[in-house]
C-alpha cells in the first residue's frame, strides 16, 4: 500500500510506501494515528503545523457491504482536540482500488488567497492552480470538475463557509449523481482542509476490486455481513432505514420526550410529524420524479438509507436527515419540512455542517436576534455566512461562538461542539457518549440510543445512569473499529443483534489486510484507537473538566419528564480508567 | 370506559383496525385492558411492534393502561 503526501508550503506531491506500523489501518484508525503521531497536539488547527488526512476504510473499494466510508481527520478547528468525521462516497472506493490508504495534506501556501485543486489519476498526481473556483458554491463546482474531469470522478470540496475559514463547516464528497451532498460534516474539517488552500480533490474513477491478499476468506465474511444485513429488519431491503431514511427517528425521540426542542428547553415539539420520515416518504411517492426514499450515498450500499425530497414546487432536495431535521427544524421551533430541506441544500451548497448550524440558530434564536420559527430568518442567516459577513462568521463558527456573542448561557455542547439530535438529561447513556467521547458531543462515537430507546443491541432504561459508563465505552470502542473498517455506523444495527455479522465483518477485514483479529481483537484494538485519541486531547490541554456537560443542563430539568443531568463527575472520569 | 389516545408510526398504521387513514385517534377501552390487549383491539401484527411509549416513557405489553394515557406503537426502526 501507499499513501499521497501533499505539501502545500512547497506544493509538492510523494507517493510513499506506507510504514509498517500502519498496513493494517484504515479509516478512523489511520487518520487518528497519523494526527496523533505527526501533529503537534498544541498547534493551531488552522496553521501550518495541522495537517489533514483522508483515508478510506480497511474495506472500502472491495464488495464488502455498504463498505464505502471515508474518514477525514484533523485537529479540529471546533474543539481543539482531535477530530475525525466521515462520509459515504465513491471517492475513497476509487482511492482504495488506485492502492492508496490515505491522503496527508501538510503545510500551508505562502499566498493565502490561491487555490489549488490536487488531481489523483492512474497516470499522475497533480496539484494544478484553481483560482477560478475561489468561493464557488459547491453545486456549482461540482458540475464544473464532472464536466471536466468526467461525470464518474470522485470529488472532495470544501465550500465558501469553510474558505472563510468557519469552525462549523465540512468536506463535502459527491454522491454517484456528483451532489456534493455526502459529508464529513462535523468539528470543522472543512475549514481545516481550506486552510490549506485547497478546493477540491478529484479522483479518477477506478471499477475493480481493492486488493485483498485472501480472497476465500474475504467472501466468507463479505457473505456474513451481508447475510446480516439482509435479515435484520432495520438494514434489509424495504426495512425501516430504507422505506423512511433516518427520519424515522423523529417520532420515536418525541415520543420519548428525548427531541431536543427550541435549543434544548423541551423534549417535544408539536411539529414533530410534519418533518418526519414518514412524511417525507408520503412526500416522495406523490412525486417520484424529484423525490425517492432509499438513494445509496455511495455504490455497494446495500441499506440504502438516504432520501431525495421532493419540496411542493418540485425541487428535488437531496440527504435530507434526521439530524438535519432536528437540528434546522425542532431545535429552531421550524416545523416547515420544505424550508428546512431547502436550508439543507444551501448548507451543502455553502459547505456548512447541518447539526452546527441548527444549534447555532437555536442559540441565536434564544439570544434575541430572530425568533424560534422563524425559517426566513433563518435561511437569510445562511446567505451571511456565505458571504462572510461578520454576523454571518458568528454564526458559522457554531453554537459556543454564538453564544458567548450573544450572552446565551443556554448552550449545548461539549469540548465547544454542538450536541446531536437526542436529549442527554433524559437519554443518560448517549449523554455519556457525548460528555466523553475525544470528538465532542458526537452521536455517532458511541450510538447507546440502539439499546436506551430503539430496542436493538440489547434493551437499557434510558432514564438511569446504572451501566451507562460501561455501555457507552462498549459503542465507543467498537465504533472505533467500524469506522476503520469503513463499513457504514449503521451496519451495527444489524451486526449488534447477529453476531454473525460482526464476525464477518472482522473476517473480511482479515482477509484484507493478513491480520488474524478476533471480534474480541476488533474491540481491543478500537479501545486503542480511543485511547490514542484520548492522549491526544490531554497533550493538546484537555483536562477531565473537558468531559463535563453543559452547567445548564444540571441546573434546568427539561420538560416533559422534567429530568437534569444527575450523574456524578466521578462516574464519568471512570470512563478512561 | 377509559378513553386513550393512540399513535401509529412507520407504517404500523396501513396495518391496524383504525379509523380510516389516521395515525393518531381516541380510543375508549376495557377497564383494566392491558398494552398486549390494545395491540388485539386494534388487530397489530404483534410480532411487529417492537417499541412501545406510554406518555413518553417505554412499557412492556403487561403495563394497565390509564384512562387518559397517550400510547405510541413503533415497529423496530433506527437511523442515526
Ligand atoms: S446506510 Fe445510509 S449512510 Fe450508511 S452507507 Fe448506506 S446510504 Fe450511506
Amino acid at each position: 500500500m501507499k499513501w499521497i503526501r501533499v505539501n502545500m508550503s512547497d506544493l509538492s506531491v510523494k507517493v510513499e510506501d506506507v510504514p509498517k506500523k500502519y498496513e493494517q489501518m484504515g479509516g478512523r484508525w489511520l487518520t487518528s494515528s497519523i494526527i496523533a503521531d505527526e501533529v503537534p497536539a498544541t498547534c493551531h488547527p488552522l496553521g501550518p503545523l495541522n495537517k489533514v488526512v483522508i483515508a478510506p476504510g480497511i474495506l472500502s473499494g472491495t464488495t464488502a457491504p455498504s463498505s464505502g466510508r471515508i474518514s477525514v481527520g484533523t485537529k479540529s478547528p471546533l474543539t481543539g482536540g482531535i477530530k475525525e468525521a466521515n462520509a459515504g462516497a465513491k471517492f475513497g472506493q476509487y482511492l482504495k482500488r488506485m492502492g492508496y490508504s490515505a491522503i496527508i495534506i501538510e503545510g500551508q501556501p505562502k499566498n493565502k488567497q490561491s487555490r489549488y485543486l490536487l488531481n489523483i489519476s492512474k497516470e499522475k498526481i497533480e496539484l494544478v492552480g484553481a483560482d477560478e473556483y475561489k468561493f464557488m458554491r459547491l453545486y456549482e463546482l461540482n458540475e464544473k470538475l464532472a464536466a471536466k474531469y468526467g461525470k464518474d470522478v470522485g470529488i472532495a470540496c470544501v465550500g465558501p463557509a469553510a474558505e472563510h475559514l468557519l469552525a462549523g463547516t465540512g468536506v463535502a464528497f459527491n454522491d454517484v449523481e456528483n451532489r456534493p451532498a455526502r459529508y464529513a460534516g462535523r468539528g470543522g474539517v472543512g475549514a481545516a482542509f481550506a486552510s490549506k488552500g485547497l478546493k477540491a480533490i478529484v479522483v479518477e474513477a477506478v471499477t475493480g476490486q481493492a486488493a485483498i491478499l485472501n480472497n476465500e476468506l474475504f467472501e466468507i465474511g463479505r457473505k456474513k455481513l451481508l447475510a446480516a444485513l439482509q435479515e435484520h429488519a432495520v438494514t434489509k431491503p424495504k426495512g425501516a432505514l430504507n422505506t423512511y431514511g433516518t427520519a424515522v427517528l423523529v417520532n420515536i425521540l418525541n415520543e420519548a420526550g428525548a427531541l431536543p426542542t427550541r435549543n434544548f428547553s423541551s423534549g417535544t415539539f408539536e411539529g414533530a410529524k410534519k418533518i418526519s420520515g414518514e412524511a417525507m416518504a408520503e412526500a416522495a411517492a406523490k412525486n417520484p420524479q424529484a423525490g425517492m426514499m432509499g438513494h445509496r450515498c455511495h455504490p455497494g450500499c446495500v441499506i440504502g438509507c438516504s432520501v431525495v425530497y421532493p419540496d411542493a414546487q418540485g425541487k428535488s432536495h437531496t440527504s435530507v436527515e434526521y439530524e438535519t431535521l432536528w437540528a434546522i427544524g425542532a431545535n429552531c421551533g421550524i416545523d416547515d419540512l420544505d424550508a428546512i430541506a431547502q436550508m439543507n441544500t444551501l448548507c451543502n451548497d455553502i459547505g456548512l455542517d447541518t447539526i452546527e448550524f441548527g444549534d447555532a440558530v437555536a442559540v441565536a434564536m434564544e439570544g434575541g436576534l430572530l425568533p424560534f420559527g422563524d425559517a426566513k430568518g433563518a435561511i437569510a442567516l445562511l446567505e451571511e455566512v456565505r458571504k462572510g459577513s461578520p454576523l454571518g462568521k458568528i454564526i458559522g463558527s457554531g453554537c459556543g461562538t454564538v453564544g458567548r456573542v450573544f450572552g446565551v448561557r443556554r448552550v449545548p455542547a461539549v469540548k465547544n461542539q454542538g450536541m446531536p439530535a437526542y436529549e442527554p438529561r433524559v437519554i443518560k447513556g448517549i449523554g455519556v457518549t457525548y460528555i466523553t467521547t475525544p470528538m465532542g458531543a458526537d452521536h455517532t462515537a458511541g450510538y447507546s440510543i440502539a439499546p436506551e430507546i430503539l430496542g436493538v443491541g440489547g434493551k437499557f432504561d434510558p432514564h438511569t445512569n446504572e451501566g451507562k459508563v460501561k455501555l457507552s465505552k462498549d459503542f465507543q470502542a467498537t465504533t472505533c473499529f467500524i469506522d476503520s473498517t469503513g463499513c457504514c455506523v449503521f451496519t451495527a444495527f444489524a451486526i449488534l443483534d447477529i453476531p454473525s455479522g460482526f464476525e464477518g465483518m472482522v473476517e473480511a477485514c482479515n482477509a484484507v489486510t493478513g491480520a488474524n483479529w478476533t471480534t474480541g481483537d476488533a474491540y481491543e484494538i478500537g479501545l486503542n484507537i480511543l485511547k490514542t485519541e484520548h492522549q491526544f486531547n490531554l497533550s493538546a490541554g484537555f483536562t477531565q473538566n473537558d468531559d463535563r456537560p453543559p452547567e445548564f443542563m444540571r441546573l434546568e430539568p427539561v420538560p416533559p419528564h422534567n429530568m437534569i443531568w444527575d450523574m456524578a463527575d466521578s462516574e464519568l472520569d471512570s470512563i478512561w480508567k | 370506559m377509559p378513553k386513550i389516545t393512540v399513535a401509529l408510526y412507520a407504517g404500523l398504521k396501513a396495518r391496524a383496525h383504525a379509523p380510516e387513514g389516521a395515525s393518531e385517534f381516541d380510543l375508549d377501552i376495557p377497564e383494566g385492558s392491558k398494552i398486549g390487549d390494545i395491540i388485539k383491539l386494534l388487530d397489530l401484527p404483534d410480532d411487529e411492534v417492537a417499541n412501545i411509549f406510554v406518555d413518553r416513557s417505554l412499557k412492556d405489553r403487561e403495563y394497565i393502561v390509564k384512562d387518559g394515557q397517550r400510547i405510541a406503537f413503533f415497529p423496530l426502526i433506527a437511523g442515526g
